[in-house]
């Protein structure tokens, strides 16, 4: 039900054993390559690396494909919008419409773009717990001076880790008021209307009330968005530094090359 | 020790009347009390005042000293006084069950090693170790109940306060729990309990009686479980305490020991075997 | 007229790496007549298998069916009135008013009529008119579970199912709400209680089902399960079946303290 979203697989594979910031770095990485990348030989490579990776990791090709289900209304929004509003030599006009050559490549460009970007994050997501995820990131800004804007990188990964908390529970929540009512009379077949309304005006008040009991729940157990330490330690092992000296040279490579 | 003076709390939607009226208890350090009463008689309200979620209209707690309005106490306050809240569903913050457990541990900016520690114990103490990885929404009942408790448990305050805990529980988990209770109690931690059963109060130093929002009892058990208008204020007397207050009644068990009644199962067997 | 349990499995989380099987092969007649108490241990299945009564889950194999159509069918729904676990599972209104008169409005009743129905819910229960208008969500944790009860009642249901309905309530609403479902039972409508206190179980009903990891251990007359398990029984039995290990002439199903307090009486007499 869940795993929609986050779907994190449990596995034992390298990957899995990465600590999350090598990950993250090497998906901010990959995204500088895929939006940099133009020619058909690039995003044929970008698709290899993609195809290795996913490999090791030994999650599923499946489930990396269902997480760009979600996304699949903006790709094609994406992409007939390049089809249609780029300049360039028609393909037919039939009144306003004329998509154009121009149009079909760079829209074939730009949503493979997004395609990837989609897999290689995916790719973290599967391998990484979500907790893992927003330590992660906490350890890279936390030298950053957030406090001169108010808040703290313990404070952003506390909010990160409640949305990935949140949005499950909303529809934990959703489903629980179905039952509630389904079981007390309410035809949700009948009448889609009113079965939606419903349903929405309790799963905004029950959403509200579960942020105020979160957040009372925190404060009992001594959350103050101060330092505070970790679960997992996140640890720099071997392997770690091996990918990562193994990415700079990439990106130097690439930067001599072209 | 904690000290409650004339409190007096009223809920700001419920403005008819005050929900808690002048109450005054002090509890001792190392002392395990309970505190049943009716439905809706302000247990829940009153504990929730010693964790500082609550502030009094009127009147004052204190937790060793530290008074619970003062905003500067408060950290220090929750650090000292954990709890278990009578909902489980509302009270879990990670996405698993260790991850949960580890909240408040990871707030008092323990090291990684004593966490990851804390955590294993806790949840082995209540028998959920088993669990670790699960999404704690999606236990059962009683499961969510054990795991909120291991969620305190981690974070060894001084004092615990357990707001019905065991509502949902079976015979063996909540066997587990008064043994958990039992060591807590031997290590010196102050127990603030609130329950309906009164099966579960039997062990306990003191016993408070609350009826809307007063205090009608706060004593010793052997003294409350004798009170003979005890039934009247909705109070259930344990089977076995029943049945011992009778044959004491009669003559039968008291011969043996006088000092005071047998409460659990064992001791009344015990007696009876002696008399017998 | 029953409810037929044939078969059943079920899993959580189907079809996915997280996949756990929490029923298995289960199988159970309820006729309309019975007063059923199901116990058995935390996480072993309990309230899992009531939601397959009302047809909000469907086995993986096997069939419920309630009055020979599937327990899933709209109209069959209606017939089971089923109490959650929790009350913050089952409560969603604004104000304790909605909250009692969703179900009866959706069954048509209007006016007076359902104003009459929600007061009259709301005394079965215990609890005070005067509480119409407070939203569910600001009442206590027994009042709250008052509510979510009163809303289940207000069903009239022919198959009242009430998942641990006492927890939590004080010892003086338990005893209410176990007349109120006598006389309910008595009505001829068939009453199912999941709870961990056989105690309050095996001295009402006329069938206990034990549910243990997923399977049903047993299912039989009280004075079956006092035969044939040893746990969970009452404190009184226990005690009682102590005595009767000792050596002493007293009976193994020993239930209320009256007859614990006979028993004993007896011993000395005969002495
Ligand atoms: N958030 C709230 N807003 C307004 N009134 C409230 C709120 N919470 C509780 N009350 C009211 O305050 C009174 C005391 O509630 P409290 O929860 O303290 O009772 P309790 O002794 O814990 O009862 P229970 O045994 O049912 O848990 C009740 O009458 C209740 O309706
Ligand atoms: N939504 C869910 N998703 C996944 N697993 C679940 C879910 N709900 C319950 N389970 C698991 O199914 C098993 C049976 O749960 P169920 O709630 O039926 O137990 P129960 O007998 O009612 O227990 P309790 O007495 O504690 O309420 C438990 O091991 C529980 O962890
Ligand atoms: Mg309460
Ligand atoms: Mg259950």
């Amino acid at each position: 039900m869940h795993s929609f979203f986050f779907n994190y697989v449990p596995g034992n594979s390298l990957i899995h054993h990465l600590d999350p910031r090598t990950k993250l770095l090497a998906v901010m990485v990959a995204s500088i390559f895929i939006f940099n990348a133009e020619t058909f030989l690039e995003l044929v490579t970008i698709a290899g690396f993609f195809v290795i990776i996913a490999f090791i990791s030994g999650v599923n090709y499946s489930i990396f494909l269902k997480s760009l289900r979600p996304m699949s209304l903006f790709f094609i929004f994406l992409f007939f919008i390049q089809l249609f509003l780029s300049e360039g030599k028609p393909i037919f006009t039939i009144g306003f419409i004329n998509p154009t050559y121009e149009g079909l490549i760079t829209g074939l460009q730009i949503t493979t773009r997004f395609i990837f970007l989609i897999l290689f994050a995916s790719i973290l997501t599967a391998t990484t717990q979500p907790v893992m995820i927003t330590s992660g990131i906490e350890r890279l800004i936390r030298p950053l001076p957030l406090k001169y804007i108010g808040v703290s990188s313990f404070d952003i990964a506390t909010m990160m880790s409640l949305s990935i908390r949140f949005i499950p529970l909303l529809f934990d929540n959703a489903k629980k008021i179905q039952y509630a009512q389904m079981s007390r009379g309410m035809d949700f077949k009948n009448n889609i209307f009113k079965s939606f309304s419903s349903v929405a005006v309790p799963l905004i008040m029950s959403t509200k009330r579960t942020a105020q009991d979160i957040a009372i729940a925190m404060e009992s157990r001594c959350y103050q968005g101060i330092y505070r330490t970790s679960l997992f330690e996140l640890e720099m092992k071997n392997a770690d530094w091996i990918v990562l000296l193994g990415i700079s040279i990439m990106v130097l490579l690439f930067m001599f090359l072209i | 020790m904690i000290d409650i003076k004339n409190l007096v709390y009223q809920y700001e939607s419920n403005s008819k009347y005050p929900v808690l009226d002048r109450l005054n208890i002090q509890i001792k350090k190392g002392e395990f009390v309970s505190i049943v009463g009716e439905n809706g008689c302000g247990k829940s309200t009153l504990v929730q005042h010693l964790n500082a979620l609550l502030i009094p209209s009127k009147g004052t707690v204190q937790i060793e000293g530290l008074d619970t309005k003062k905003q500067s106490n408060i950290w220090s306050i929750r650090q000292k006084v954990g709890m278990v809240f009578q909902n489980p569903q509302s009270q879990f913050i990670g996405t698993t069950v260790q991850e949960d457990v580890a909240f408040g541990p990871e707030n008092l900016a323990l090291s990684n090693h004593e966490i990851q520690t804390r955590v294993n114990d806790a949840l082995e103490q209540v028998g959920m170790l088993d669990f670790k990885e699960y999404n704690p929404m999606s236990l059962s009942g009683g499961q969510k109940q054990c795991v909120a408790i291991a969620g305190v448990l981690a974070m060894k305050p001084e004092y615990i306060v357990l707001d019905e805990i065991t509502s949902m529980l079976d015979d063996k988990s909540q066997k587990t729990i008064s043994d958990i209770i039992k060591h807590l109690q031997k290590n010196g931690i102050t127990i603030i309990y609130v329950t309906h059963r009164i099966k579960d109060v039997v062990n306990s130093d003191r016993i408070i009686v609350m009826s809307k929002g007063r205090i009608l009892y706060n004593d010793k058990p052997q003294t409350v479980l004798e009170e003979p208008s005890l039934p009247e204020s909705g109070i259930e007397i344990p089977p076995i305490v029943e049945l011992a207050n009778r044959l004491k009644r009669d003559g039968i068990i008291d011969t043996y020991n006088n000092k005071n009644l047998p409460f659990s199962n064992k001791e009344l067997l015990e007696d009876l075997c002696q008399s017998i | 007229m029953s409810i037929n349990i044939k078969n059943v499995d079920y899993s959580y989380n189907k079809n996915t790496q997280l996949e756990t099987r929490v029923l298995e092969n289960i199988n159970l007649t309820i006729d309309k007549n019975e007063f059923v108490g199901i116990t058995g241990k935390i996480g072993s299945g309990k309230s899992t298998l009531i939601k397959l009564f009302n047809g909000l889950f469907v086995p993986d194999n096997g069939y419920v069916h309630v009055d020979r159509v599937d327990a899933s069918d709209k109209k069959t729904r209606k017939k089971v009135g089923l109490l959650f676990q929790n009350p913050h599972e089952q409560l969603f209104s604004k104000t304790v008013y909605e909250e009692i008169a969703f179900a009866p409005s959706n069954f048509g009743i209007k006016g007076d009529d359902l104003t009459e129905r929600v007061h009259e819910s709301l005394h079965l229960v215990g609890l005070d008119s005067k509480i119409t208008d407070m939203s569910p969500f600001k009442l206590s944790g027994g009042e709250m579970r008052r509510v979510a009860l009163a809303g289940v009642l207000a069903m009239k249901p022919e198959y009242l199912i009430l998942d641990e309905p006492t927890s939590g309530m004080d010892i003086k609403g338990k005893k209410e709400l176990y007349s109120n479902l006598k006389r309910i039972h008595s009505t001829g409508a068939c009453v199912i209680i999941v709870s961990h206190q056989i105690d309050d179980l095996l001295p009402v009903v006329n069938k206990i089902v034990l549910m243990d990891d997923g399977k049903m251990t047993f299912a039989g007359t009280p004075s079956e399960y006092l035969e044939n398990i040893s746990s969970p029984v009452p404190e009184i039995t226990q005690l009682m079946r102590g005595l009767r290990s000792k050596g002493f002439n007293v009976r193994n199903d020993v239930l209320t303290v009256d007859d614990a307090y006979g028993q004993i009486k007896n011993l000395l007499t005969k002495k």
